[in-house]
């Protein structure tokens, strides 16, 4: 009962609490204001001098296509990664196996690879694929989509094996003794109750592949870049305010999003609050 | 050893009074059990005492003195809590220390105490085992020892048997009021079940929505509730509700909803037409042989026997579809199922209240 | 990155590893035989595993070996790879104090944004476990959101602030602390802080459900008998916490081994990682087999390091019980 906790209450901790989430969101709230500053050329500064959308105005064309490039490869990897995973998910929970072990830690492998490797062994392989068959998947998006797709499947087999693992088995044998064929029972049985598990996937593998730069970087070519990496270069080589907006923006929608899918999904699949 | 008092305790939170207006006085010694059912204000009352919810309004005094904004270390009490809470990486002996080492006491001096709970507890081979190896009634002990190893002035126990099987909560409520008499601390015990609370108590303090319904020995309670809750809480009972016929001489002919008609004492306080409820043990029914006259008897129907051993419980159901408990000895022969009979009753056993609760008799 | 798994970390210890899960050691015996998490009879669930094991053993497996195969091979310039198999690679950048010494810097700037992290965010989550309600659920949301914006943004925020006008330099300027600029970017203190801004969020979600395995009681009895909070803190409550602190702090340092974008960014060139220079080995300079054999040790370092401090914890534990046993 929340009464009881006042004891609990009084923490010193909390100003610790309090210093952490003004660390990590400074950065965001610095963007934002200074994507609103009227003057800002080559030196950004913070708080912005006066409020003007000037640089959201001058936000070059080339973003806009970025942008489109990382949401098709996302919802690509989101959708495909997910399928994966929650096939790969069912036979891991339900199975009847014996290197269960073996097998969860094998289907996590990639995530204990660095994003950095993991670009550089695609492209390597990408390379002997062209050579030896002449399949070249560096042109176009399909390379970089599978390389997502095979860093993003952990992400969604966790996602689907926590809410399946919870998901009572009785209920399923209630259907079949109904005289409910295993598509019906799948369907509406099975399926809405894990949905929110399955919409979690989705999301994470969306945001891994969306938010992705050291992958991406290896295995894009020049005329087709994503948003994120185009980000980085140009922070890099060729730094203009406008900048300030589309990171703004990104910052923003990338939120909404987030907020979106706890909505449908619930919150406990993003973030694991209540363990009992 | 310290007594405690509540004066005018309330706690509120939002709309709800979890506790409301109590008052209590726990004397040096004494073993008193806050009895309810869930939800009533016991625990959180308890935990007042403790120090872990600030009270809304009021009071409390431990050994004279007030305590009310007092932080629980300070307080120098012991408390048992429902699931242990024992400290998981330590052993038995690291668990019982806690409390000694925060005070700073020696190395020796420490470990004298120790064993002397230990043994105590009679555990005294089982100091190095680390308290996930205990079984319940093992953890139980574990932290009461820890609770008394800094001789506190007052011990809070807030359900303390409520994980053990039968046979060994017995045990260790026996185990529990032995070491309470012999160290003769002041102890406060919360819990829901009123068989436990008559086994262990001095006094209990019967709750209900915050209130306190009741306050006295098991045998007050039990022979004399001064409120319908409280009759049908502390023991089996039955109820019957009727309304006053007419009044003569502190007794009155009342008619029951089935028709039937009861002659019981009730005081001076009631008119005829009112409502009230009457409540009669089961071990105070009889099954009459013949009828016998009218307002003296209730006739109903025999439905069930129990067999429990050393008493026969018989359920007779009454024409208004009221059930009656009635106990009797074993070894007779019980009227048959379905058939009907009469049932007479101890008329100074029969205990009235009326239509808010209040009890009609001893007034 | 939020971790995919529900156990914390690659190397979840066996449940009676973490005894606050077992403090209350009542015989859940009369529970039955256990339940089959099988559903509709019939239906043999390891089939479906088929696909999904197809396609993450061809994506996993093959395009590995064939990038450690490479790894021994010895490179001719333009990106040309020698015919026959050689271990040059590898004898080169263990014999080359540049890369031994960038070897050193990673795992030193992934342990201090470890311990940094642990310090500073096992507080935090206690502090958000113990509030509770929807507070803590909004807070934590919003922390876990600044790891799942992509990371750019979060970097060119970083840039604003710590550069030489930015914001802690002109503050720290007009209260006069120092004369001139302290130089926190493109240096190993910003990459630093860069790392610290990347795990920590996914330190402090782990950490949270920690705690929350701790029941309030323990704090509560800690109380009774007379700890003060720094008491319950230190001997109550961080004992108990210590697997997941582990946990967590083994997947921030990989986290952080493998950093990439946070050491371009805020190290400016200077800062060189060992998955800065096998970007660059790849990338710039395209040696393919010493872009390979950079990444095939660190992964294998990384996997080492893992295993020993799991080794060391469990070896460490096994001894503390087998002490207290009986």
């Amino acid at each position: 009962m929340p009464a009881e906790r006042d004891w609990n209450r009084r923490l010193a901790s909390k100003s610790i609490l309090t210093a952490v989430a003004v660390f990590l969101l400074a950065p965001f709230v610095v963007v934002l204001g200074a994507s609103f500053d009227t003057a800002a050329e080559y030196h950004v500064t913070f708080p912005p001098r006066g409020f003007s959308l000037a640089s959201y105005q001058a936000i070059p064309l080339k973003y806009a296509a970025a942008t489109g490039i990382s949401l098709t490869v996302a919802v690509t990897v989101a959708v495909t990664s997910t399928l994966i995973g929650f096939c790969a998910a069912l036979g891991l929970v339900r199975g009847r196996l014996i290197g269960r072990q073996v097998l969860q830690s094998f289907f996590r492998l990639p995530v204990q690879i660095p994003f950095v490797v993991t670009g550089a062994v695609f492209l390597q392989f990408y390379y002997q694929l062209a050579a030896m068959t002449g399949v070249n998947l560096l042109s176009g998006l399909l390379g970089l989509i599978i390389a997502h797709v095979f860093v993003a499947v952990p992400y969604s087999i966790g996602a689907i094996a926590s809410v399946l693992t919870r998901f009572d088995p009785t209920l399923e044998e209630a259907a079949e003794s109904l005289g409910a064929t295993g598509w019906a029972t799948f369907r509406e049985v099975t399926f809405p109750i894990v949905r929110p598990g399955v919409m979690a996937g989705m999301f994470y593998a969306f945001i891994v592949s969306f938010g992705d730069i050291p992958v991406a970087l290896f295995l894009v070519s020049g005329a087709q870049t994503t948003l994120p990496v185009q980000i980085f270069q140009d922070i890099q080589f060729d730094f203009r305010p406008s900048m300030l907006a589309v990171s703004s923006l990104v910052a923003v929608f990338s939120l909404a999003a987030i907020l979106g899918v706890q909505k449908l999904a619930g919150f406990d699949m993003i973030v694991p609050t209540r363990q009992r | 050893m310290a007594s405690v008092s509540l004066h005018n305790i309330s706690k509120v939170y939002g709309n709800t009074r979890i506790v409301d207006d109590a008052n209590l006085t726990v004397n040096e010694g004494e073993l008193v059990v806050l009895l309810g059912p869930s939800g009533c204000g016991k625990t959180t009352t308890l935990r007042m005492v403790a120090g872990f919810v600030q009270p809304s309004d009021g009071s409390i005094l431990i050994g004279g003195e007030d305590v009310t904004y007092m932080a629980p270390r300070l307080r120098n009490i012991g408390m048992v809590f429902q699931d242990y809470a024992l400290f998981p990486h330590m052993t038995v002996a690291e668990n019982i220390a806690f409390g000694l080492r925060q005070r700073r006491v020696g190395r020796a001096a420490i470990a004298a105490r120790v064993a002397e709970l230990l043994d105590l507890i009679q555990m005294s081979a089982r100091g190095d085992s680390l308290v996930t190896a205990l079984s319940g009634g093992q953890q139980q002990r574990v932290a009461l020892a820890r609770a008394l190893a800094v001789s506190p002035r007052v011990l809070l126990m807030d359900e303390p048997f409520g994980a053990l099987d039968v046979r060994l909560r017995e045990a260790m409520q026996l185990e529990l009021t032995q070491i309470q008499r012999r160290l003769g601390i002041t102890t406060v015990l919360v819990t829901h079940d009123q068989q436990e609370a008559m086994i262990l108590a001095d006094r209990i303090v019967v709750m209900a929505n915050g209130r306190i319904q009741q306050t006295g020995t098991p045998d007050e309670l039990y022979h004399n509730p001064r409120n319908r809750f409280v009759a049908e809480f502390v023991g089996r009972n039955n109820v019957l509700s009727g309304r006053v016929e007419e009044t003569r001489n502190g007794e009155s002919l009342i008619t029951l909803r089935c028709g039937m008609r009861m002659l019981v004492p009730t005081g001076q306080r009631i008119q005829p037409g009112e409502t009230v409820a009457v409540t009669i043990r089961p071990q105070h029914l009889m099954i009459a042989g013949t009828r016998t006259a009218d307002a003296d008897a209730l006739t109903g129907r025999m439905e069930e026997h129990r067999f429990l051993g050393n008493v026969v419980h018989y359920l007779v159901r009454l024409p208004s579809d009221d059930v009656l408990l009635v106990e009797g000895a074993a070894g007779m022969a019980p009227p048959e199922l379905g058939t009907d009979v009469s049932l007479t009753w101890r008329k100074d056993r029969a205990l009235v209240f009326d239509a808010r609760g209040q009890a009609l008799h001893g007034e | 990155m939020p971790s995919c798994s529900t156990h914390v970390g690659k190397h979840s210890m066996a449940s009676n590893a973490n005894p606050a899960c077992c403090y209350r050691l009542t015989a859940p015996a009369a529970g039955g035989p256990p339940r089959s998490r099988r559903g509709r009879t019939g239906i043999r669930w390891e089939w479906f595993l088929w696909p999904s094991l197809l396609v993450s053993l061809v994506l996993l497996v093959v395009p590995q070996a064939n990038f450690v195969w490479l790894s021994f091979h010895g490179d001719l310039g333009l990106g040309q790879v020698s015919a026959g198999l050689t271990a040059e690679n590898y004898a080169r950048i263990l014999t080359d104090p540049f890369y031994l010494s960038a070897f050193w810097l990673t795992v030193y700037l992934s342990a201090m944004t470890v311990g940094f992290g642990l310090m500073v965010g096992f507080p935090a989550a206690y502090a958000l476990a113990r509030i509770g309600g929807w507070t803590a659920s909004l807070l934590l949301s919003l922390i876990l959101t600044t790891s799942l914006i992509t990371v750019v943004v979060k970097l060119m925020g970083l840039n604003i602030i710590l550069g030489s006008a930015g914001l802690i330099n002109r503050a720290i300027l007009a209260l006069a602390l120092t004369s001139s600029p302290i130089p926190m970017l493109n240096n190993e203190f910003g990459v630093f802080i860069g790392l610290v801004q990347y795990t920590l969020p996914m330190m402090i979600v782990l950490l949270f459900g920690v705690v929350q395995t701790i029941p309030v009681s323990l704090e509560e009895a800690a109380a009774i008998l007379g700890a003060t909070r720094a008491a319950t803190y230190w001997q109550v409550i961080l004992p108990n916490a210590k697997a997941g602190l582990l946990a967590s702090g083994l997947i921030a340092f990989n986290m952080s081994m493998g950093a990439f974008t946070s050491a371009v960014l805020l190290g400016g060139g200077r800062v060189r990682t060992v998955p800065v220079l096998i970007q660059q080995a790849i990338i710039q300079d395209t040696d393919y087999g010493k872009g390979a054999a950079l990444s095939t040790m660190l992964v294998g370092f990384v996997f080492l390091i893992n295993v020993a401090v799991v080794a060391v914890s469990v070896e460490s534990s096994r001894k503390r019980r087998w002490q207290r046993a009986g």
